[in-house]
């Protein structure tokens, strides 16, 4: 499943980043790199962008990007 | 001594410049593109300057604004670098620490917001931190300025030894570190490779990054050599090459962070009460245009109206003062005419709406410093792209009420080229403060002195029209590909009182040197020209001048809006020195009887909506120039902007002479 399947609250680990070129150095960059736990916190009020957490702090992305990171769920 | 201040942006990095520097210190703004960043001498430490970068993430950078950072690190040979971290999110920081260590920089690292860390259950050992990263740590509080005098004394510890100390990279482990040190072999051997023979730059050409090749001149036999490296590498792990050398990074930090750092809690984040209510589903809109209301609000109503009328009745008291001591001088006619009708006047009426401006830029700060700014791009980014816009983009526009060249210069932050040149064509559709005094001058003549009846019509009309603009450019030429909305939402934060009154001193610093060179200097011209004709004879009569013999000649471009009067005409041109002057200097040509001896309700209404949508002033429309690079394309926004305005202003004028 993709980042932006998660529910809110939910938790998931990094499988594969997708994507290319300096859009997925960023994101890699930013932290989201297979292994690392990311947790869905909430979604935008129009439902778009989301905010997730890694690593003790808060990032938002669009779904659009968020679909191009796999994750397996896990529970906490 | 030049010290480079780098870090993640909201880190606290302008905080501990400031710290640095000290209040009193002359902080000066050095324009061009390549070079905007602050620098200021630090206190205490003679021949010591602090230049302040702008926020990165990384040294590969993605927005402009990093692009300013990564290249005066790679090629700005600073003496020591200060990195800040922020402890609340060390990983992320200590990414763009690895790659100051790669590249052999003399660092020496502030680790602050410790006590906030220490809230979320994260505790950091900064004398492991020192030992593993083997470079000075030193924990620090910029808000109160708690460990400052340590971080000074290590700092001019690190910087005498510049040069001579050899440095020690990071000891990246595995494949990749391998792979690394390999290409860094090659690069030392090679006599052309010059000052990239550092571990960063093979890095670099190991991620099969494009714009280390060209830097790095190597013969192609070696470059085959390190694509062989990199494939092996890359068969060896079974990942590819750009994730290889980020998670090599991330797992070299990760280790440190666990021998450094104890975990208490494991959530991500701190959770925020306020943050529901801000980005909730049901209360985020109607509180964004809450708050903007209540900025408004403030501005304009009862607050900074007494606080206006305050100031101007003491501008008025101290010219009334001032001429009845020129008088009692006897002075020639002519010259007590230049101070009391040319200079007093013009810059005692822009004077007079100081207090009026601060208490604007004070709530923009306050919105900003707490955090807020950033849930509003998250709020909006998805009405935003409706416009082709990104969230990112609402930031300089709100900034853009305030003043046109800080909204325009914090485009910067935007990372695609796109949303930096449409959100700049926009930025000056936000009505700017310094057309505030025109707004109040004209409501205290033809509408009773209601500001928001007046001020309330334009600010919105300019949101409008300027989102309809935005249309124009959504789908043409300029459209790229999408880059990544990444944004960091930072913890909120209690806005320090010293940093605030740190950028309000600045901002009213700006506003009187405006007042007292650009506003003077166009005072004495408009009052020059107003008074001497073409032959130099001073005349009584303004009519004869030179000024009204310019003017002249341009207003009947404005008969069709109402406003055919020279006088209108003139006070425009010199607006575009700065907007004020468009008050200051209908003041001096009407003798101080204001806008009613020149405009009828209806003309006044089209002066207002010209003056609200037509070119910005010199000084942005050179900040927008710099930004949108070709000089051609600023000329043409100008004049679009200009027709837009008269086209605005005759149908106003049209309806208005209907209605009023």
């Amino acid at each position: 499943m993709t980042l932006d399947k998660l529910k809110r609250g939910e938790w998931g680990e990094v499988l594969q980043v997708k994507g290319e070129g300096m859009t997925r150095l960023r994101m890699l960059e930013m932290g989201i790199v297979p292994g690392t736990e990311i947790q869905l916190r909430k979604a935008a009020p129009l439902g778009d962008p989301i905010e997730i957490g890694l690593r003790g702090y808060v990032l938002t992305i669009r779904r659009n990007d968020a679909r191009l990171i796999d994750i397996r769920r896990r529970m906490r | 001594m030049n010290i480079a201040l780098i870090g993640n942006p909201n880190c606290g990095k302008t905080t501990l410049f400031n710290a640095l520097t000290g209040l009193d210190q002359h902080v000066g703004n050095f324009p061009g593109v390549t070079v905007e960043k602050k620098t200021g001498s630090v206190r205490g430490a003679e021949g010591w300057f602090a230049v302040d970068l702008p926020g990165a993430y990384s040294l590969a950078a993605f927005s402009a604004e990093e692009k300013i950072s990564e290249e005066y690190m790679l090629y700005g040979a600073p003496d020591v670098v200060l990195n800040i971290l922020d402890a609340t999110a060390l990983q992320r920081g200590l990414y763009l620490t690895v790659q100051l260590l790669e590249l052999g920089l003399p660092v020496v690292v502030a680790l602050n917001m410790m006590d906030e860390a220490e809230k979320m259950g994260i505790k950091i050992n900064a004398q492991l931190l020192e030992k593993y990263l083997q470079v000075p740590v030193k924990p620090i509080c910029a808000n109160s300025g708690e460990g400052i005098d340590e971080l000074v004394a290590s700092l001019k510890n690190v910087g005498k030894q510049a040069g001579k100390k050899s440095f020690q990279y990071p000891a990246y482990s595995g494949k990749t570190g391998e792979a690394a040190r390999e290409i860094l072999s090659m690069i030392l051997q090679n006599k052309t490779s010059g000052s990239f023979n550092r571990l960063f730059f093979a890095l670099r050409m190991l991620q099969g990054d494009k714009p280390a090749v060209p830097v790095l001149k190597l013969p192609p036999e070696e470059m085959k050599q390190i694509e062989r490296i990199t494939s092996a590498m890359e068969q060896a792990l079974k990942v590819d090459r750009q994730l290889a050398v980020v998670q090599m990074r991330y797992a070299y930090i990760d280790e440190i962070c666990r021998k450094a750092c104890r975990y208490t809690k494991r959530e991500s984040g701190v959770k925020w009460q306020f943050d529901s209510l801000a980005t909730g589903k049901l209360l985020a809109f109607p509180l964004f245009i809450l708050i903007m209301f209540g900025v408004f609000w403030f501005t304009f109503g009862p607050v900074g109206g007494r606080v206006s009328q305050m100031a101007e009745q003491g501008v008025a008291y101290l010219s009334a003062q001032l001429a009845i001591l020129l008088q009692n001088w006897q002075l020639a006619p002519w010259l007590c005419s230049f101070i009391c009708d040319g200079l007093l006047s013009g810059v005692g009426s822009v004077l007079a709406f100081l207090p009026t401006v601060l208490i604007l830029f004070l709530l923009l700060g306050i919105l900003e410093d707490s955090g807020y700014m950033a849930r509003v791009a998250f709020i909006l980014d998805r009405p935003m792209r409706a416009f082709g816009l990104s969230g990112r983009s609402a930031v300089p526009l709100l900034m853009g009420f305030g003043c046109t060249v800080p909204a325009v210069l914090s485009t910067r932050t935007l990372a695609s080229e796109r949303d930096r040149k449409i959100t700049t064509l926009l930025v000056p559709f936000m009505s700017c403060s310094a057309k505030l005094p025109i707004y109040a001058v004209f409501a205290a003549a033809f509408f009773q002195g209601n500001k928001v009846l007046v001020a309330a019509p334009l600010y919105l009309g300019g949101i409008l029209i300027g989102l309809l603009y935005a249309l124009v450019f959504k789908n043409n030429s300029l459209r790229a590909k999408e880059p990544p909305f990444v944004l960091e939402l930072p913890a909120y934060r209690f806005p320090s009182t010293k940093n605030l009154m740190h950028s309000l001193r600045r901002r009213a610093m700006d506003f009187l040197k405006k007042a007292f060179t650009v506003i003077l200097l166009a005072s004495a011209t408009v009052w020059f020209l107003q008074h001497f004709d073409f032959a130099f004879t001073y005349l009584q009569d303004a009519s004869q001048s030179m000024l009204a013999a310019l003017g002249k000649k341009a207003a009947p471009l404005f008969a069709p809006l109402g406003f055919g009067d020279w006088r209108a005409a003139t006070a425009l041109l010199t607006g575009l020195a700065a907007k004020e002057s468009v008050i200051s200097t209908l003041n001096i040509l009407t003798q101080g009887a204001g806008p009613r001896v020149v405009f009828t309700s209806a003309s006044a209404c089209a002066f207002l909506t010209f003056t609200m949508f037509y070119m910005p002033c010199a000084a942005a429309a050179s900040t927008i120039r710099k930004t949108l690079g070709k000089s051609g394309s600023a000329a043409l926004a100008m004049l679009a902007q200009t027709g837009i305005a008269w086209l605005l202003a005759y149908f106003v004028y049209k309806i208005a002479l209907v209605l009023l």
